[in-house]
């Protein structure tokens, strides 16, 4: 799915905390926990409602050192899987 | 906090939406099971349940309410007050939680099965419940500063290692008795556990049922 357009917002019943620079998110209604890398938790940060899918990339490009070859592959399977979680939804 | 229960025969047709509500000092949660009015500044609670509910899961509720106060919460763990320090042993069913409590000696045994978790000052307590697992009795009415807490993991060796304070919080997650919870309450839970995991020493232990189970801490971890 090519979201670069795509705008994300995390879901409103989704608790969640940053510890020690990563974040632990939980979906209040199945009680489950999920943790995130230090890029994860980032991206996590920018699903404001108001980022655009491939804006986000770009962030995380300049924010983050490595291997720029499969970010945007990662970054997209990584929003679809949080999206099929409900933990976030395209609002636009 | 003195507790007033109200029973009432429940309703049929009453919502059975799930959805927590907190305004101000008072909380409401209407389930399945049941519907509650908690007010804590009052320290009276109105309960609507039908028979099936029992006193425990009342008690438990309540409880698991009551110590959001304290930033606290219960816990499926044993718990053993050791020198005057508690140990607290926590993991899913069939993790060891009763046998380690029963290997404890002379160790005055909190709780084999739920503990309360609470600040106290500046320290987290673990405090026996009424809530007895396999040892089915109530326990006294005491606890003690934690020392260290104690992901279970049966094996056929004693080791351990520390967790970070990530992993910790994501582990004593899923062994939090979670009232029924919106998302305020989630959040102070999280904040809980994480104030819990800054503060105290967490460990994925290894063990074996052997009675030199203490003598491995004693030597190793406290």
């Amino acid at each position: 799915m090519d979201l670069s357009r795509s705008i994300i917002k995390r879901n409103g019943d989704i608790a969640w905390r940053v510890i020690e620079e990563e974040a632990l998110i939980v979906d209040t209604k199945g009680n489950m926990i999920y943790p995130l890398d230090e890029v994860g938790t980032r991206v996590w940060e920018l699903l404001d409602g108001e980022t655009p899918a491939g804006d986000i990339v770009v962030r995380i490009d300049e924010e983050f050192e490595g291997e720029k070859k499969d970010l945007r592959t990662d970054i997209f399977k990584f929003l679809e899987e949080i999206i099929n979680k409900g933990l976030a939804g395209i609002c636009g | 906090m003195d507790v007033v229960l109200a029973w009432r025969k429940k309703k049929n047709g009453l919502s059975h939406s799930a959805v927590p509500i907190w305004q101000g000092e008072r909380f409401f949660a209407r389930t399945p099971s049941f519907d509650l009015d908690m007010q804590m500044a009052k320290g009276t609670a109105s309960l609507a349940t039908g028979a099936e509910f029992g006193i425990a899961d009342v008690l438990r509720l309540l409880t698991s309410v009551t110590l959001l106060r304290r930033q606290g919460f219960l816990l499926h763990a044993s718990a053993v007050l050791r020198k005057g320090h508690a140990y607290v042993f926590f993991g899913p069913s069939e993790s060891g939680k009763t046998t380690v409590a029963r290997l404890s000696g002379e160790d005055k045994i909190l709780t084999d099965e739920t503990a309360a978790i609470a600040l106290s000052g500046n320290a987290y307590y673990a405090y026996a419940t009424p809530f007895a697992g396999e040892f089915e009795k109530v326990s006294e009415n005491t606890g003690g500063p934690i020392r260290a807490l104690m992901l279970l993991r049966k094996d056929d060796k004693f080791a351990h290692r520390a967790l970070s304070r990530k992993e910790a919080v994501q582990e004593l997650f899923r062994s939090v008795i979670m009232p029924p919870a919106d998302i305020r309450t989630f959040n102070a839970v999280f904040a809980a556990l994480d104030a819990l995991a800054a503060g105290v020493p967490c460990y994925e232990f290894h063990f074996k049922a052997e009675p030199e189970l203490w003598r491995y801490i004693d030597g190793s971890i406290a």
